[in-house]
């Protein structure tokens, strides 16, 4: 081993603390040990949080001891993670300078724990069965949900106690609620006229007890639709976006809606481009092009957290930015493909969010350097 | 689709399982693969005649067991298989580290991956004109062809990959492409490779696909390197076989070499030819001096392989097909061709070449790459094409644009049809994505080749 030039000292540190990867072990069971390669592979491009999206409406590969019939909702009975298995990688990731951020994804995305507990679904048998599980939701008027969720909050966030743990909120669709007699009277007996009111009683007793569950000191995060349905919370949550805003807030491209939410008072991540840059899993058969992947590494290199809000916002302001993530959503990703899918794009935004914003901006010059730390990672296993 | 509970096994309380075969031989073309396995205790045992039915049987015995809370279950009661010989001998892959270098820990993933799914062949297109990894001990200055110091084959490595293959019977072809695809040889020894570069400015080898340069089969120089390195190759593989090449030979390179035109000249070859179809490019498609010589030489290499004991020596279809004698195309094969050479079909049939059915008729045997290249992205079905690529016999197709796997109607000729071989090009695959791009098209093909491919494409699926 040869070090030239010595002595010469290095005085480094990233630009976002906020540098994270989504990984999503519900559409596809991700095996301990790939998680494992991939934190490797994450700590060698100085990534700093591994977003855990550990269960959604397809799956909930959970083996939970408080909960023991959650892992009905699992794929089998192999395709589970043990409460050691998650102690496992989160201690695994800390060795390795990465955060484990965990996310319980709720009141959507969690028709899985209707396998094992059915009676905290709504009652939405049609939207179900014309739109599919993607549209059932959870039953907010019910004290066993809540009940339920914050035991699952409290063994989740004991296994992984990063001060950061995401609550989700997306895609909470209103068609199950507006069907459900149960919601529908609810909805009568407390005042409420749309189902965007009955989605801010449920997120804010969500985190409520949320907040109890995981101790005071957690910092919370929740997908933009939590914001732009008009939710109230409190301004320490911060949003994780990932499109323009909806229809009914009128918000045309993202930068716009960052701005919208940071001047509210929260802070962001960024998840996404206008063009779908930091998706990764889009490619074949998902929006793909012609075979090739519909981000390229230049495409994912280009994007960059503050791109658009100059004009938008003051330098203050953009400080509450604090970072991004690249994600790997797994209907189309197992562990045949997640490396060479996550890999070696997820470097070029690694250096986007390390290095200052001016020497981030010519995708030519980074060429020679992503092309050094592919082959680097192909010679340490990772394809 | 998925089925939420878990299957509930029975327990099998499997204390041995008695495994009779024997185990000294290396793998062999020929192999019985059939085998037996009887788990039926307290007689559980698997029965081969050779090492590679073993083999087959082992796997067939890991395909039953499941993993559940930490311990090993077999999913059946009583379980008692034949495992019959597989519908063909040849099931290959092959691998290209000229294009793209593959580390000996990734050849090695890769013979696991076709251990388990019961491919026998690995043909290692070892070099190519984008780089020579190959060090020589015999040669070492050849080594200057690779595209570093460090993306290098050496003979250690080589024993180890061979050895490795063969614990799991799967015998390994290298192929050392001739005379064409070889312009990385050139930069250690440039007196071996035919310099048609216009002009003195211009490199002989400028590390593209299209290099037009070749090796020199006017040389001693040349012949005497082939018999060295094959000796080399054969101390690797004792009596095993090898892949001498023989695709895309630039002829009209070959033409545009006046020191390469004189020396045949000297030896008394015609360096004459018809011009060519728009009176441009004279002699770009061989004159029959120049064709002469090529088959000239692809004899010559033939048999200094197999005075190194090779058992068998292969070669791509241009052999056959482009390098005979007369205008016509296809051409007959080359004069003094040997007749067991194996032959890897490769071009469409649709281009009216030659093809698995007129190779075998010829009384060649032949080995298949049509339509299994797993070089390129794959999407989420195209594992389906892959497997009916290989037609049984039953359903031989007469549709002659149908790049299948053959067209082989008459049944004498079928059996001089040794199987199929899936190619990993390397111009666009390597260390990055070589797992991605060979599985798991590479097992729908290994077992179209083992057991024939299925109707019920929902039951190969699972």
């Amino acid at each position: 081993l040869v070090v030239r030039g010595l002595p010469w000292s290095i005085e480094d540190a990233p630009r976002f603390a906020h540098r994270g990867m989504l990984v999503d072990s519900s559409r596809h069971f991700l095996p301990v040990d790939l998680l494992k390669q991939q934190i490797d592979a994450m700590s060698w491009a100085k990534l700093s949080v591994l977003h855990w999206h550990i269960t959604d409406f397809q799956a909930a590969p959970f083996a939970s001891a408080v909960l023991p019939k959650l892992l009905k909702g699992a794929y089998s009975a192999i395709e589970v993670y043990t409460p050691d298995d998650v102690s496992d990688v989160v201690r695994y990731a800390k060795d390795r300078g990465v955060r484990v951020m965990m996310e319980l994804d709720t009141p959507g995305h969690a028709a899985s724990f209707g396998a094992g507990y059915p009676e905290i679904m709504s009652d939405c048998p049609e939207t179900v069965a014309d739109l599919g599980d993607a549209y059932q939701v959870l039953d907010p008027t019910s004290n066993a949900t809540y009940d339920l969720l914050g035991q699952l909050l409290a063994e989740l966030g004991a296994l992984a106690p990063d001060a950061y743990f995401h609550l989700g909120g997306d895609e909470v669709y209103a068609q199950c609620w507006e069907e459900s007699p149960t919601v529908q009277a609810f909805m009568k007996a407390q005042g409420f006229e749309t189902v965007d009111e009955v989605e801010n009683y449920f997120e804010n007793r969500y985190l409520g007890v949320a907040r109890t569950a995981l101790g005071g000191d957690r910092v919370l995060m929740a997908f933009q639709e939590v914001f732009d349905n008009n939710v109230t919370l409190p301004g320490d949550v911060v949003f994780d976006v990932w499109k323009q805003g909806n229809a009914a807030t009128e918000v045309p491209s993202i930068p716009e809606e960052i701005a919208r939410i940071v001047k509210a008072g929260h802070r962001v991540v960024l998840a996404n481009g206008n063009s779908g840059e930091w998706y990764l899993n889009d490619g074949w058969g998902n929006g793909n092009d012609g075979g090739r992947y519909r981000s390229s590494w230049k495409d994912v290199y280009g994007l960059d957290p503050l791109n658009g809000t100059d004009a938008l916002l003051t330098p203050a302001e953009q400080l509450y930015v604090v970072g991004g993530e690249v994600s790997l959503w797994g209907e189309e990703i197992d562990a045949t493909n997640f490396l060479t899918r996550a890999w070696p794009r997820s470097a070029a935004f690694a250096e986007k969010l390390w290095s200052p914003r001016a020497a981030t901006d010519d995708a030519v010059a980074q060429t020679a350097r992503l092309a050094r730390f592919a082959c680097r990672l192909n010679a340490r296993a990772i394809p | 689709l998925w089925p939420r509970e878990a299957p509930a096994p029975e327990t099998l309380p499997l204390e041995s399982v008695a495994v009779d075969c024997p185990n000294d031989a290396p793998p062999a073309r020929d192999d019985d693969e059939s085998y037996r396995l009887v788990l039926e205790s307290p007689k559980d045992w698997i029965n081969a005649s050779t090492f590679a039915g073993c083999h087959r049987a082992l796997e067939a015995f890991s395909q039953l067991t499941v993993s559940v809370g930490g311990s090993v279950v077999v999913n059946s009661s009583r379980v008692a298989l034949t495992g019959r010989p597989p519908l063909f001998p040849y099931r290959g892959l092959m691998i290209d580290s000229g294009r793209h270098f593959l580390s000996v820990p990734e050849v090695l993933l890769v013979l696991d991956g076709m251990a388990a799914s019961g491919l026998n062949v690995l043909h290692w297109h070892l070099t190519d004109s984008q780089s020579w990894p190959w060090r020589s001990k015999s040669h070492p200055e050849l080594i200057q062809g690779a595209y570093r110091s460090d993306l290098t084959y050496s003979r250690a490595d080589l024993d180890l990959v061979v050895a490795y293959a063969d614990d799991r019977a799967i015998r390994v072809i290298p192929e050392i492409d001739l005379p064409g695809h070889a312009a990385a040889a050139g930069v250690g020894r440039p007196d071996v490779i035919v310099d048609c570069s216009p002009d003195d400015a211009t490199p002989i080898y400028d590390g593209s696909y299209q290099s037009p340069s070749l090796l020199d089969p006017t040389k001693n120089e040349t012949y005497a390197l082939l018999d060295d390195l094959f000796g080399e190759l054969a101390s690797i593989l004792p009596g095993g076989a090898i892949h001498l090449g023989g695709d895309e030979v630039q002829i009209g390179c070959m033409n545009s070499s006046a020191a390469l035109r004189e020396r045949m000249e000297t030896l008394g070859y015609n360096t004459s030819c018809p011009p060519g179809p728009n009176g441009a490019n004279p002699c770009a498609d061989g004159g029959p001096g120049f064709k002469k010589l090529v088959g000239d030489f692809v004899v010559r290499a033939q048999t200094l392989a197999k005075a190194h004991g090779f058992s068998s020596v292969g070669n791509w279809q241009e052999v056959f097909d482009h390098y005979g004698e007369g205008a016509a195309t296809p051409t007959p094969p080359i004069d003094g061709l040997d007749p067991n050479t194996v032959l890897y079909a490769w071009l469409a049939p649709a281009w009216g070449w030659g093809n698995p059915a007129t190779m075998a008729a010829a009384g060649f045997r032949v080995v298949s790459t049509l339509g299994l290249y797993v070089s390129s992205s794959q999407d989420n079905t195209d594992w389906q094409s892959y497997y009916s690529s290989v037609h049984p016999l039953a359903s031989a197709t007469t549709n002659t644009s149908d790049p299948g796997f053959y067209n082989v109607t008459d049944p004498q000729d079928v059996s001089r049809v040794l199987g199929g071989e899936a190619c990993l090009w390397g111009e666009t695959a390597g260390a990055s994505d070589f797992s991605v791009k060979i599985w798991p098209r590479a097992a729908a093909v290994a077992e179209a080749l083992v057991s024939g491919p299925e109707d019920d494409k929902d039951a190969a699926l699972a």
